[in-house]
């Protein structure tokens, strides 16, 4: 007698449908399963012997053979483990006389014959769902991710014995409701009314998030680099539904989000700065991925800019520029987007101290200029504001109100988004940030006073020539948080205050 | 290159055995009525050298082999090198006067053996932007009055001094660097274009035999080097304990003056020359013209460092005249700027710009800003 489950199987973030067919034939008893499964997938046959017997079924004493369709797609995972089940009890006839078996299942099976949350569950219900599929069977603690799609009917699963029942029709399994989006997080741990003093970097924050420019944080130890960090998720504009559900697709393939629903808050990553770049970019057999892709839509945060190894800083080049990256490897290639705000921070010297007041710097000016040597001019161009936090002092932390709350700030962000996105309309793009030669020239030409401030900034402050656009992007994005449509004198004369590292020769 | 005595020979033999050990030097040739005699008699198997201790002898043997000294002085020619000791014409008139003067003076660039004035500008290497901007000031209005002024070419304050002295116009300066290690060794490497610059414009010297390294227990030997080549040692920034410290107290040891500028109480760098003053150890100037002033043989006014421009602070903007104002006393960070002016913050930033392009304010590491007090006087109407 032959069954057929439906369920699915994951490659990067996108999928492929799976059927699970059981053949049971007379024979001496055998259990198979070809389909280029792995080795967690050809384990699983223990698992499924003893769910079955401990859910309190027969385990067939017969030449069982499972095949996983279609057979040239490779199979990882526990996933496989409730549908093989289904498929060889349906099979066995032991479901009842033509059983339905309607639904996509995933899951892995306890040997007891419970049902346990696997990683990957929402990318796989998006996909199938695009495929036609609208009925899902998945562990319960993945009903909450699986259930944010909406459309979907989800069934969750606390065991195989339950499953069964329902497919028997003796109790049936509510469906799950899918939960209606309600609107991104606008709550976060840190907000920006908690920063006291740094108003100079709290502007540039914001004007980095409004136009969607990396931002480099050069302070001495102390100075907040970490917290502002920390709370510029929380002035990003608020998730739309289809980001979040990006979002969470993501997360979902490295099982972050078992037991839990939709993730409603931009992404904060941190990664260590002993990272390799397999961690950072992606990587492993599976191609897996990596910091970055986690951090889409968020933040990345890399604390300790030089001390990252040169050949991690080289590889977020060309993902800073593309926004997705593809990660190759011999048994697995995928496409992961990574679209986010770089937010890095460094020391102004080996000890910290340069430019304190407080504390004396013990470094040489070699060693200085070795320090920062090591953030190589192309990663350096991707960042557009450079900005030095001065230490605060006693009397700023004892005294001082933090200033505007994040919620206002994000407000304005979100005006000044809006406004690029009408300009650009037909442009492709969507931020100012993402301007290339052709559309600076064509959006933010000074005029001939801007044109002879920028000139004195060559002489004066020893701007390189690579500063020159980035300062004619920031400036287009000041004059859009102030809601102008002309860029101002002003505006480039602020602009170029966020040029820090360029100047940094002149007090040699 | 000049003809080289047998006696020069015999110094240069002598001298590169007992290497910087001027008082073993000077015991040796004691002994014997020139240094020539010296050098024939321990060919002779004089027992005055057997004395000596293994290193120096050894070092007596190695340049005693046929063809050393042709070849040292070969290298020397090579490199340029110059010598000098007491009693040439070009040995330092000032340095001559030394129970312990060095016995080689090796040297790069042209001496000026009797300067009517010398000071020895010392300090901190991590000295304050206030310290360099003060030595390099000082350095340049005593250079531009004739004074030759004196440095360590180290990090810092030294290396503020040097710099000082050759924007100096004038030709009549030359500055000269004393070193911790051999004349042909430059030490610290970032210093290499200042070191070109003043084995062009003045010369670098040091008792130390060529190809030396900067060894630490060098530099305070050095340093009485430092303080015997001047009439005056000038202290810029220095901590409490410090190798400016040593220097001072080798000039009063030889009795020369010590002058020091005093700086902000608390500062970790302007514990050195504060404590000097309160100690009566050194004179207070305030001014190039004060240390001028100790020294009645030259009269030449010490000029500005920089014409000053004068602006009025009723003249600009009242942003920026605000700004001015609060910079007056001293440097401030960007926030402290906004919290005492509440003014938003963009437009702070763009006046800040433009007091920067003006050349009336200047950015300093840690976001701080400061009046650029070379460039402009302000004045309120």
């Amino acid at each position: 007698m032959l069954s057929r489950v439906k369920s699915h199987g994951l490659s990067g973030i996108g999928g492929f449908g799976v059927q699970v067919e059981t053949d049971i034939a007379n024979g001496l008893p055998a259990f198979e399963i070809v389909g280029l499964p792995d080795a967690a997938v050809r384990e699983s046959r223990e698992r499924v012997r003893a769910a079955i017997k401990n859910a309190g079924y027969i385990f067939p004493a017969a030449r069982i053979t499972v095949n996983l369709a279609p057979a040239d797609m490779r199979k990882e995972g526990a996933v496989y483990d409730l549908p093989v089940a289904l498929s060889i009890l349906g099979a066995s006839g032991q479901l009842g006389v033509d059983p339905k078996l309607d639904f996509v299942a995933f899951g892995e099976l306890g040997l007891d014959g419970s049902v346990r949350a696997i990683a990957g569950v929402l990318p796989m219900v998006i996909d199938a769902f695009s495929g036609g599929e609208t009925v899902f069977a998945v562990p319960e603690g993945n009903a909450g991710e699986a259930a944010c799609v909406e459309g979907v009917s989800v069934l969750p699963v606390d065991s195989l014995a339950g499953i069964c029942a329902h497919i028997r029709g003796e109790r049936r399994i509510v469906p799950r409701p899918t939960e209606p989006w309600q609107g991104g997080e606008t709550r976060y741990a840190t907000d920006f009314c908690e920063i006291k003093g740094q108003q100079g970097a709290k502007r540039a924050a914001e004007i980095a998030v409004a136009g969607g420019h990396n931002i480099l944080l050069i302070g001495t130890p102390g100075a907040g680099k970490t917290m502002l960090a920390r709370a510029i998720p929380s002035i990003l504009p608020r998730l739309t539904y289809e980001e979040a559900l990006e979002i969470t697709k993501i997360h979902s393939i490295t099982g972050a989000t078992k037991g839990t629903g939709m993730i409603r808050e931009r992404p904060f990553r941190a990664p260590h700065h002993g990272a390799s770049s397999a961690a950072l970019v992606g990587g492993g057999t599976r191609a897996m991925p990596g910091e970055i892709s986690l951090a889409h839509y968020g933040v990345l945060f890399l604390d300790e800019l030089p001390e990252f190894r040169h050949n991690v800083l080289e590889a977020l080049r060309q993902p800073l520029e593309d926004g997705f990256i593809t990660v190759s490897r011999a048994a697995a290639s995928a496409t992961y987007p990574a679209e986010f705000v770089l937010v890095a921070a460094m020391n102004p010297c080996p000890c910290g101290n340069y430019g304190s007041r407080i504390h004396e710097c013990r470094c040489t000016r070699t060693q200085i200029e070795r320090y920062r040597g090591r953030i190589s001019g192309p990663l350096l161009d991707r960042i557009d504001i450079q900005i030095e936090m001065p230490e605060v002092g006693f009397a700023e932390l004892s005294e001082k109100s933090g200033g505007e709350a994040s919620a206002a700030i994000r407000e304005r962000v979100e005006k000044a988004r809006a406004i690029q996105r009408r300009r650009f309309s037909n442009d492709g793009i969507l931020l100012n940030a993402q301007m290339n030669t052709k559309l600076i020239k064509q959006y933010c030409s000074p005029d001939k006073d801007a044109e002879k401030l920028l000139r004195r900034a060559y002489a004066e402050l020893k701007l390189s020539a690579r500063a020159y656009q980035r300062i004619l992007k920031v400036a287009r994005t000041i004059a859009d948080v102030e809601g102008e449509e002309q860029i101002s004198l002003s505006h480039y004369a602020e602009a170029i205050q966020y040029r820090s590292l360029d100047r940094s020769g002149k007090d040699a | 290159m000049r003809k080289i005595t047998d006696e020069e020979k015999a110094r240069l033999w002598l001298n590169y055995a007992v290497e910087y050990n001027v008082r073993l030097f000077n015991r040796i040739a004691a002994r014997f009525d020139s240094l020539a005699c010296a050098k024939e008699a321990y060919e002779t198997g004089d027992g005055t050298f057997s004395e000596l201790s293994g290193r120096v002898s050894g070092r007596l043997s190695e340049a005693s082999k046929p063809g050393f000294l042709e070849r040292f002085l070969d290298r020397l020619e090579q490199k340029q090198i110059d010598f000098t000791y007491p009693g040439e014409k070009n040995y330092p008139v000032l340095l001559a006067q030394l129970s312990d003067a060095p016995s080689v003076l090796y040297y790069k660039g042209a001496l000026e053996p009797d300067p009517d004035v010398s000071i020895a500008v010392v300090g901190s290497r991590h000295p304050t932007t206030y310290g360099t901007d003060t030595a390099r000031r000082f350095a340049f209005s005593l250079a531009e009055a004739g004074v030759l002024i004196v440095s360590g070419m180290a990090e810092g304050i030294d290396a503020a001094a040097a710099r000082g002295a050759l924007e100096s116009a004038t030709n009549r300066c030359r500055t000269v660097a004393v070193l911790g290690c051999g004349v042909d060794v430059i030490y610290p490497a970032s210093n290499a274009k200042l070191y070109r610059e003043i084995v062009e414009r003045g010369a670098v010297v040091s008792e130390f035999l060529p190809g030396s390294r900067a060894d630490r227990f060098h530099f305070p030997i050095r340093n009485r080097v430092m303080s015997g080549m001047a009439h005056g040692t000038l202290v810029v920034e220095a901590a409490q304990r410090s190798g400016t410290s040593i220097t001072a107290g080798w000039a009063h040891d030889q009795g020369r003056d010590v002058f020091a500028v005093p700086g902000r109480i608390g500062d970790a760098m302007s514990a050195g020359p504060n404590g000097m003053l309160a100690r009566g150890e050194a004179k207070a100037v305030l001014s190039p013209e004060d240390v001028l002033g100790e020294y009645s043989c030259l009269h030449a006014p010490a000029e500005a460092y920089l014409e000053a421009e004068v602006v009025s602070l009723s003249t600009l903007p009242e942003t920026q005249r605000d700004v001015c104002r609060l910079l007056k006393h001293g440097e401030l960070s960007f926030d402290e700027l906004c919290e005492a002016l509440d003014i938003p913050i963009g437009p702070l930033n763009a006046c800040l710009t433009e007091l920067q392009f003006s050349g009336i304010v200047q950015a300093l590491p840690g976001r701080l800003y400061a009046i650029d007090t070379d460039r402009v006087v302000l004045k309120e109407n």
